[in-house]
């Protein structure tokens, strides 16, 4: 019960804050916070699940209640942990804690609202990565969205309706496009299946026990239901050609936001890739091995070279999360231990990497009023504790040795180049490789002309020190990227139980 | 023998005299007017079939149809006030403000 | 029982304890953090001498000390350290200089009231620890790893002036270069532990022996893309090679270097001459016996060395500031080691290694110490006649310089020597390739006596061509200290290997070659493995030695003949630039001149990829991802938007165009039903 403990508080907790005056609603809210990150840690010390939630038979903390009975299934209320949702939900519960604290400066309006949202966020959030029964798992899926949409469009830039309806109703129209792909599936299952958890779909799928349906033969239903699914979560991860939200959604946002959105959400694309496509249906992801690493590829290559080209410093790491989230579907299609492992890991590392970066960006956009390049130089001269995080953010970013964005993607590489489920794995890792070359030449550049240099500022603003509560999460957060750089068994150990069943499904190698 | 038939005949004659005037005037009296005549030509039909079928359901149904109509023109009688009022004019084809 | 390899890793910890230290409690110390930083590398420095005493006695070290990423059934990464001669000679020549340079740094940044001190002294120490943990790296992975850190160090600290503009855009040229490189030897190492599941350099499991054995049919490995064993390992190995063409700044991705100097200049003694650069030198003489088994990855190392040997110092020959002199000779030299490597010669890329780490770390403080006597001036052609202004710094430069050109009996002469020596003979055992490389070295002697004595005439000699050179800023006992150390050891660290000597008198004096062979036979790592008569070099690589003038006759003529070259250089410079008014006669040199004062616009063309090829590309990546594919999608609810006004217009809020559409559905929907349905 301790899963349904952290949900309720979160939930109980944004009733409170929506309801306090304004004044302290930032305060309580990152108290409250606490309660569930405090929480998660006590999970990780107490996790004893050592397979896959969906594979294996016991997850760690898992409930299941009889909830509904529809159209001849069970709907149950069915959570629980495995290594793979355990760091995700460690990885929310800091980041919506130091969210919430560097909210402190730059929100001042409606804070008990934008709080009370945030902890929503981050209650579906939790549902999310906890959730093991299919409807289950689709409510807290939808429900992620509603605060999002909110968040961007009252407390966003000058473009936020549209960014915010552009979200909505593309990450919308994708849950549907996917809805359907499952339903059909679940369908195609028939009589097999008497619920809709999760590990007992998985099982029958790979039992054979896929019929086919509406005249399609399982092949083809399977075939049908992995190109829906995949495209459905292709737009949250996101990945090219169906990310052009982000950058829009990323530079509207409030700051806060943009480290949650970039932080946990886009997660959510690639764990329900994880998940649903390579779990669920692996012999079709492994015949098409090649075409994923395509889109992996141009993921990272093009992202990149989109984050080259632009001015605005949240666009630039919008876009590189883009080229990052590419790595982890590399990692994920090559069916190696370290290729699964290593992408789970980059979805903990990116998440920390791109928080902070993003965090970073708008401490420096709290006291300049700009983001943009070249409105300004020489930063490091006025702000020196926030210029050096920024650094050591950026070299994060590029992958650092002893940071966790060097553990996580030299893993990847190292599970990817040997892969037998991907024909032509060497050539296709050594192209996604070449991406750690062009993300160092944009953050370079980028640092180069903002924080370096002799200083000057185009806004109307005096630049100070920044305050001490926007720096405190920025130091947190690079605790967290050294702390998995250095000793990236933290997580991976789990990780890797928690993968390792996954790798030899479907047949093939 | 006067049958159903001629009934039906009558009430589809009725019927489409409403819905003509539904559609070609545009005082809305006279449009209140031919939709009570298109109520009554369904009534003129449950009354029928009723009797066709030896059952009192249809004649039931048709005294509900009634009262029914009588608060149809309660409102419709206060609309075309409203409208006099308010545009000037009964006309039904002048106001178009439902249109957005 | 506690030995020195119980405190090996506090070798490299101590400095990562003077980061932290001098970063947080920096502001609040004496001589904000040098002291600290001096202290730990004098503690490296202890450690490293006892270790290299402890390898004396025959002891060796090869173990894992941290998982760092424990696999289960799949590879486990690990931390772990490997000592042996080589390895241990490194521990002790980059703790030295470090030490050193910390000192310096006392006179030329303290003393010059330059600020952001602590910060400095960090980035020093952070650069320290990152050095000293790639020279105990056992594997692969973990020498990736330090080698990416300590070129963080490198930007860190070329871009210590980070309010000008030149400073910080050098360091990312600097960092970009290299990455570029290091890219390469990403996927080498990856590729490494691809094939053999390992990244060790030294033991029966490391990943040598087993290429070795797979070589002689002994085991198998997988390979890739359908090569054979020999062509795949060359593949491997010329990817490593990237990231040292960049790191050692190698021709093509040399152009960084000159631009590093930019950093102050203890920074360019430690990092961008002594140290840092050696790292890529040092990566291919850790795995030497991964590429002599690829007579290719060997052909191309040492056309690449020959190349850039000559190449650098043709740049070197026309440059104006002192530290440009030194840097484009740095590239030279590190071209004269890889030169040896490739040609088998690897005592003397060591030997080479070593006395030049020396020599370059003294030209680099010697011209620390002229730019603070010139008030920070670094053209030659404001300066003159420092000779009497400050005999300490004008001795031990040239000391350092001597060794440079390769003059008798300097260090540089020995080491330069044994590795021309060495390319010669294995070029004449039938590889024109190495002649070739050897012939290129050959010509860069000359530069090389010509651009050094150049160097010090301009600067030191004649009459003060200003007014700063006529009243020079005096420099203190911290700058004159490492200075002195340095230039003795400059003149005589060549006894460490007098291979000439002893061919001549037959008296046993390559110490340093026996030190080498002291590597146990089970790491694989010792001299006789890799270039005995049993060893990698003949049995795989193919090479043989021959002496056409006998043995000595050989020794002694090429020893002559290079020494004769450098004279030549040497001798030039004096007729041209010792007088009292020297003229810069470059002129005379027509468009050649430009072309070196270009160079060679190796520079153009790489800036021009960056800045008109790349960017331009990701320019219309962005207008196509604005366009067409932010099109498509903005283009989706622009028809839905269109659509959805079109099909409002029925509603034109005329009450009777309601019921008419109603009247009209009914209709039909009644004919479609009374169709389908047989009505008719």
């Amino acid at each position: 019960m301790l899963l349904e403990a952290l949900l309720v508080s979160v939930l109980l907790g944004a009733g409170i804050v929506a309801v306090a005056p304004n004044r302290y609603a930032g305060k309580l809210a990152a108290a409250i916070s606490l309660v569930p990150l405090l929480g998660s840690f006590y999970l990780w010390s107490a996790f004893d699940g050592a397979s896959n939630a969906l594979l294996g038979t016991n997850p760690a903390f898992e409930t299941t209640i009889e909830w509904i009975s529809l159209a001849g299934y069970q709907l149950q209320w069915h959570v629980g942990l495995d290594g793979v949702s355990l760091p995700l939900v460690i990885l929310t519960t800091i980041l919506t804690t130091t969210a919430i604290v560097s909210a402190w400066t730059p929100i001042d309006e409606r804070q008990s609202q934008f709080y009370a949202l945030v902890l929503l966020l981050e209650a579906g959030l939790l549902g999310v990565f906890g959730a093991l029964d299919f409807f289950l798992w689709f409510v807290f899926w939808e429900v992620v969205l509603v605060p999002m949409y909110f968040l961007i469009a009252i407390w966003g830039g000058p473009r936020r309706k549209y960014a915010a309806i552009k979200f909505f109703v593309y990450t919308n129209v994708a849950s549907l496009v996917m809805f359907i792909g499952f339903i059909a599936l679940v369908f195609g299952l028939g009589d097999s299946i008497t619920t809709l958890g999760l590990p007992e779909i998985t099982q029958a799928l790979q039992a054979g026990e896929l019929t086919g349906l509406a005249g399609l033969g399982p092949g083809a239903l399977k075939g049908a239901a992995f190109i829906a699914m995949f495209a459905g979560f292709a737009v949250k991860v996101p990945m090219v050609p169906f990310h052009t939200w982000l950058p829009d959604a990323h530079v509207e946002a409030p700051t806060p936001v943009s480290v949650l959105l970039a932080g946990v959400l886009l997660k959510m694309g690639t764990y329900a890739l994880l998940r649903f496509n390579f779990t669920m249906l692996p012999d079709v992801a492994k015949a098409n091995a090649e075409i994923i690493a395509i889109f992996a590829v141009v993921s990272v290559i093009y992202g990149a070279l989109l984050a080259l080209a632009q001015r605005d410093l949240k666009r630039i790491v919008a876009y590189s999360s883009i080229s990052s989230m590419g790595y982890v579907l590399l990692g994920l299609i090559a069916y190696t231990a370290h290729g699964v492992g290593g992408a789970t890991f980059q979805m903990v590392s990116h998440g920390f990497i791109s928080g902070l970066m993003f965090m970073t960006v708008g401490v420096i956009y709290n006291q300049t009023h700009t983001r943009m390049v070249g409105d300004m130089s020489g930063l490091a001269d006025r702000m020196p504790v926030t210029v050096g995080i920024f650094v050591a953010a950026a070299f994060g970013y590029m992958g650092l040795p002893l940071m966790s964005g060097f553990a996580a993607e030299v893993l990847i590489f190292l599970g990817a180049f040997p892969s037998t489920v991907l024909p032509g794995a060497p050539i296709f890792t050594a192209l996604a490789m070449f991406g750690i070359v062009i993300v160092a030449g944009y953050l370079l550049l980028a640092m180069q002309r903002t924080l370096f240099g002799p200083f000057d500022l185009e806004t109307d603003y005096e630049l100070g020190r920044a305050p001490v509560q926007d720096v405190a999460p920025l130091v947190v957060l690079l605790a967290c990227v050294i702390a998995l750089g250095v000793a990236p068994d933290l997580f991976y150990g789990m990780i890797q139980d928690a993968v390792s069943p996954i790798l030899a499904l479907g047949g093939g190698a | 023998m006067v049958g159903v038939v001629h009934y039906l005949v009558l009430s589809a004659a009725v019927f489409a005299i409403g819905v003509f005037g539904v559609m070609a005037r545009s005082n809305a009296l006279m449009f209140l007017m031919s939709v009570e005549l298109m109520l009554n030509a369904a009534n003129i039909n449950l009354v029928a079939f009723s009797l066709h079928y030896g059952n009192l359901t249809g004649q039931v149904f048709a005294l509900l149809v009634m009262a029914l109509a009588a608060a149809e023109v309660a409102i419709g009688l206060g609309i075309i006030l409203v409208l006099d009022r308010n545009f000037g004019d009964i006309d039904v084809t002048v106001p178009t403000t439902m249109r957005r | 029982m506690t030995g020195a390899f119980d405190f090996a890793p506090a070798i490299a910890l101590l400095p990562l304890a003077a980061f932290v230290v001098a970063l947080f409690g920096g502001k609040f110390l004496p001589k904000r953090g040098a002291l600290a930083g001096s202290t730990a590398l004098a503690g490296s420095l202890v450690l490293s001498i006892w270790t290299l005493v402890t390898v004396a006695g025959g002891e060796t070290y090869n173990a894992d000390l941290y998982t760092f990423v424990a696999g289960q059934d799949t590879l486990t990464l690990h931390l772990g350290i490997l000592i042996d001669p080589l390895s241990a000679l490194m521990l002790v020549i980059v703790s030295l200089i470090a030490l050193l340079v910390f000192i310096f740094s006392l006179g030329y940044m303290n003393d010059e009231g330059e600020t952001g001190l602590p910060r400095y002294y960090a980035e020093l120490g952070l650069f320290s620890f990152s050095m000293l943990a790639f020279v105990l790296a056992d594997n692969l992975l973990m020498a990736f790893m330090f080698f990416e850190l300590v070129g963080l160090c490198s930007y860190l600290l070329i871009g210590f002036w980070f309010r000008e503009e030149g400073p910080p855009s050098a360091a990312k040229k600097a960092f970009l270069v290299t990455r570029f490189g290091d890219y390469f030897f990403l996927v080498g190492t990856v590729g490494i532990f691809a094939t053999f599941g390992t990244g060790m350099f030294a033991g029966p499991e490391s990943f040598p022996h087993m290429a070795e054995q797979a070589l002689a049919g002994e085991t198998s490995v997988t390979t890739f893309f359908g090569l054979g064993e020999q062509a795949w390992f060359t593949v491997l190995g010329l990817l490593v090679l990237g990231g040292v063409i960049g790191k050692s700044a190698q021709f093509p991705l040399h152009t960084w270097l000159p631009d590093a100097m930019e950093g102050p200049t203890p920074v360019s003694a430690l990092i961008h001459a002594a140290t840092m650069v050696a790292a890529g030198v040092y990566l291919v003489a850790r795995m030497y016996g991964f590429y002599l088994l690829s007579p290719t990855a060997l052909g191309v190392i040492a056309l690449v060395g020959g190349f850039t040997a000559l190449f650098a110092a043709s740049m070197a020959l026309v440059k104006q500031e002192l530290k440009q002199v030194l840097a484009y000779s740095t590239i030279s030299q590190y071209g004269y080691m890889m030169l040896a490597l490739g040609g088998g010669g690897y005592v003397a890329a060591v030997f080479h290694l070593t006395t030049h780490a020396i020599f370059k770390a003294l030209l680099f403080l010697g011209a620390g110490a002229v730019i603070i006597a010139m008030h920070h001036n670094e053209n030659m052609w404001d300066m003159g006649g420092l000779k009497d202004k400050m005999p300490v710094t004008y001795y031990a430069f040239l000391s350092g310089s001597l060794a440079l050109a390769g003059i008798f009996p300097f260090a540089g002469f020995w080491s330069k020597d044994e590795v021309l020596y060495e390319t010669l003979i294995h070029g004449l055992g039938g590889n024109p390739l190495l002649l070739a490389g050897y012939a290129m070295g050959l010509l860069a002697v000359v530069f090389t006596g010509f651009y050094t004595f150049r160097m010090v005439f301009l600067t030191f000699h004649g009459e003060p061509r200003t007014e700063t050179a006529e009243d020079p800023h005096g420099v203190r006992w911290n700058v004159k200290l490492p200075l002195a150390v340095l230039g003795i050891l400059a003149a005589v660290a060549g006894v460490i290997n007098l291979a000439p000597v002893e061919k001549v008198t037959g008296v046993h004096l390559t110490f340093l070659h026996d030190w080498l062979d002291k590597a146990p036979d089970s790491f694989g790592t010792a001299v006789h493995h890799y270039t005995g008569d049993h060893g990698l070099m003949h049995e795989f690589a193919g090479y043989t030695a021959t002496n056409p003038l006998g043995e000595t006759g050989t020794v002694l003529a090429g020893a002559a003949v290079s020494l004769g070259l450098a004279l030549l250089g040497a001798g030039l410079a004096y007729r041209l630039y010792a007088v009292p008014d020297p003229e810069e006669h470059t002129d005379r040199l027509g468009s050649l001149k430009t072309l070196l004062m270009n160079n060679y616009y190796q520079d153009e063309y790489q800036v021009w990829l960056a800045r008109d090829v790349t960017l331009p590309l990701s320019r219309a990546a962005d207008t196509f991802d604005q366009s067409v594919i932010d099109g498509v999608v903005n283009a989706t609810s622009s028809v839905s938007l269109f659509a959805s006004e079109r099909v409002r217009r029925i509603q034109s809020g005329i009450v009777t165009h309601y019921a008419t559409l109603l009247t009209l559905g009914l209709v039909v929907i009644l004919v479609v039903l009374g169709l389908y349905g047989g009505w008719f």
